[in-house]
């Protein structure tokens, strides 16, 4: 796979993966449980962890492919030109938020460098990245599908 | 109700009459009303857009994503539609019976109604065509059968009610069988009415014999087991809903690669992506309304409005009625699962404090906001197989209005019915 494809294609790659460690995490907690004395404690924490970026880099794919659930109903009714132009306003809106967003959950992020998450230990800066990461994608993502926005 | 801040829910109805997408706008009603809010940090914002990620029942949620998606490409839905066949299938319009059967027998190993509606679309609808039948009856059937599949457990409306609702999902996940059933009779009932005057012809003359029968559901038989595990293993606090997911996911793997032998590693990227795109879609939205909960509780508007319907009724029956009809209407308009998380931590409050079984409520809420996928204007399940069949939404509309009827029917019946719900947890698990 050449760099621009894994590129183009990042979000699924790193979501994917972090969908399987989730699976496994939650398995090898089951399975500590009934064949180990000692269940696997951090195996919940792994997998919430794996979720969150699963959830918020899995969002920018979506983004990507214009997937996010809205309501289109009202805006169906005014003629094309109307119709366009409250297309890209509603995606001005959306970037913006996810832009703001972005910055909130990233000083968040490093807000809490000092604090540790309950079973490994880890600075929970690694949890509030997921979505200080996910938010700064889907901005750009939607960014990148403002032209086609537009010309729709 | 002095010092009530209402503006973010206007902003938040503004902004999906605008057609932002519903996470983004509740996102936005949020942060604007963080900001506004004097002596809220807006930390809590990016705080509360987390939090639901750290929910173990909601893990539920990729897990019967990604096993319904293993499980289309693994032989399993194959050889489960060779069973419905061989059961139905010589019945009148036996087709189409067929793909009700098969979206029940599905409800016991996959949880997402659009992923079913999809599935079926590709793999029945152009046969259906084929062989006759309308194409409008066709997307028709195809999309509402998908809407059993969700209610027979596994279901992720039931998985999310359950984390919005603070409620078992293993007794939501019994309290489906009975309901997914009737609905799935309802439908049957049906489409045997119209094939009957409309003369679309069985599959065969006469049922398919025992042996033929017999080697179809020994065929079937690694899938069949699902739902009994799942349910066994929740049942006997073996494993959670949750664990289940996951062992199903792996379950269906072990039978893909080793027993059926097709599914391919490079299957694997794909099926991920899928889920993935399904996952987040729905999470995102979860993750939103946590911060948008935030304001909502922080304004008390809940309980609030649990106190003000109380006021107004004393009657469960007459506010399930008015629920019922309320998301009837807001199915039509907004998907279902967005609906669902918009409306629940409104709704359940009203309902536990006029003493209605918050099991039952929430398959009354979930089979509604299911049925609300097929119907117009807008319907996820309808779009769906209505684009892969190129049929017309009035066309559908008027052919699938006798399906959509026998399951507001089945509907009607559970809801003053709570017993139908309540029965098999309350006799499996205890009164809860």
């Amino acid at each position: 796979m050449t760099l621009r494809r894994a590129l183009a294609q990042a979000e699924e790659i790193v979501a994917g993966a972090a969908l399987v460690v989730v699976v496994l995490a939650v398995c090898w907690g089951v399975i500590t449980r009934y064949v180990t004395a000692q269940p696997a404690a951090w195996a919940g924490e792994v997998a919430s962890l794996a979720f969150a970026w699963c959830v918020f880099v899995g969002a920018a794919a979506v983004a990507k492919r214009g997937g996010h659930v809205s309501i289109d109903m009202l805006t169906a009714a005014f003629p094309g030109p109307v119709q366009r132009v409250i297309r890209l306003g509603a995606g001005a809106v959306a970037i913006g938020f996810c832009a703001v967003a972005a910055v909130l959950a990233f000083r968040f992020s490093l807000a809490n460098i000092d604090n540790p998450s309950a079973v490994l230990r880890l600075p929970l800066t690694v949890l509030y990245f997921a979505p200080a990461t996910g938010f700064a994608l889907m901005a750009l993502r939607l960014a990148q599908a403002m032209p086609r926005v537009g010309a729709r | 109700m002095s010092g009530l801040t209402l503006w973010p829910i206007w902003v938040l109805l503004g902004l999906f009459a605008l057609n932002v997408p519903v996470a983004f706008a509740m996102g936005i009603a949020a942060l604007a009303f963080f900001v506004s809010a004097e002596g809220l940090p807006l930390e809590i914002f990016a705080q509360r857009i987390v939090a639901a990620t750290d929910s173990f029942p909601l893990l539920a949620v990729p897990f019967f994503i990604l096993a319904g998606a293993i499980m289309n490409r693994a032989g399993i839905t194959r050889r489960l539609m060779t069973l419905a066949d061989a059961l139905v299938g010589h019945m009148v319009g036996g087709l189409a019976q067929a793909n009700i059967v098969l979206a029940s027998l599905m409800g016991g190993l996959s949880a997402s109604a659009n992923a079913e509606a999809a599935m079926q679309a590709k793999m029945l609808g152009p046969e259906m065509i084929r062989r006759g039948y309308a194409p409008g009856f066709s997307a028709a059937v195809i999309a509402c059968a998908a809407v059993i599949t969700p209610i027979i457990p596994p279901g992720i409306g039931l998985v999310i009610y359950g984390f919005l609702a603070d409620v078992s999902v293993g007794r939501l996940f019994l309290g489906g069988i009975v309901p997914g059933l009737l609905v799935a009779a309802a439908l049957m009932t049906a489409t045997w009415a119209v094939a009957r005057q409309r003369g679309f012809l069985a599959v065969r003359e006469r049922f398919v014999g025992a042996p033929a029968l017999g080697a179809a559901l020994r065929e079937a038989a690694w899938a069949l087991t699902i739902p009994v595990y799942i349910l066994v293993g929740i049942r006997y606090g073996i494993f959670t809903p949750t664990e289940a997911g996951a062992m199903t996911v792996v379950y269906a793997l072990l039978v893909g690669f080793l027993a059926h032998r097709e599914l391919r590693l490079a299957d694997l990227p794909e099926i991920l992506t899928e889920s993935v795109l399904a996952t987040a879609t729905v999470m995102l939205i979860i993750c939103a309304a946590g911060s948008f909960g935030f304001y909502m509780a922080w304004e008390r508007i809940p309980p609030r409005l649990a106190a003000a319907l109380a006021a107004a009724t004393a009657d469960p029956l007459l506010l399930l009625l008015f629920v019922n009809l309320l998301l009837l209407l807001v199915g039509m308009l907004i998907e279902g699962t967005a609906a669902l998380i918009l409306l629940a931590p409104i709704l359940v409050p009203v309902a536990v404090r006029l003493g209605i079984d918050p099991v039952h409520f929430g398959l009354v809420m979930v089979i509604n906001l299911t049925i609300g996928g097929v119907t117009p204007p807008v319907g996820t399940m309808m779009f769906t197989a209505c684009s892969i069949l190129d049929v017309k939404l009035t066309r559908f509309t008027i052919e699938g209005a006798p399906l959509v009827l026998a399951m507001v029917g089945a509907l009607a019946l559970v809801t003053l019915n709570p017993q139908l719900v309540t029965f098999v947890p309350n006799a499996l698990m205890g009164p809860g």
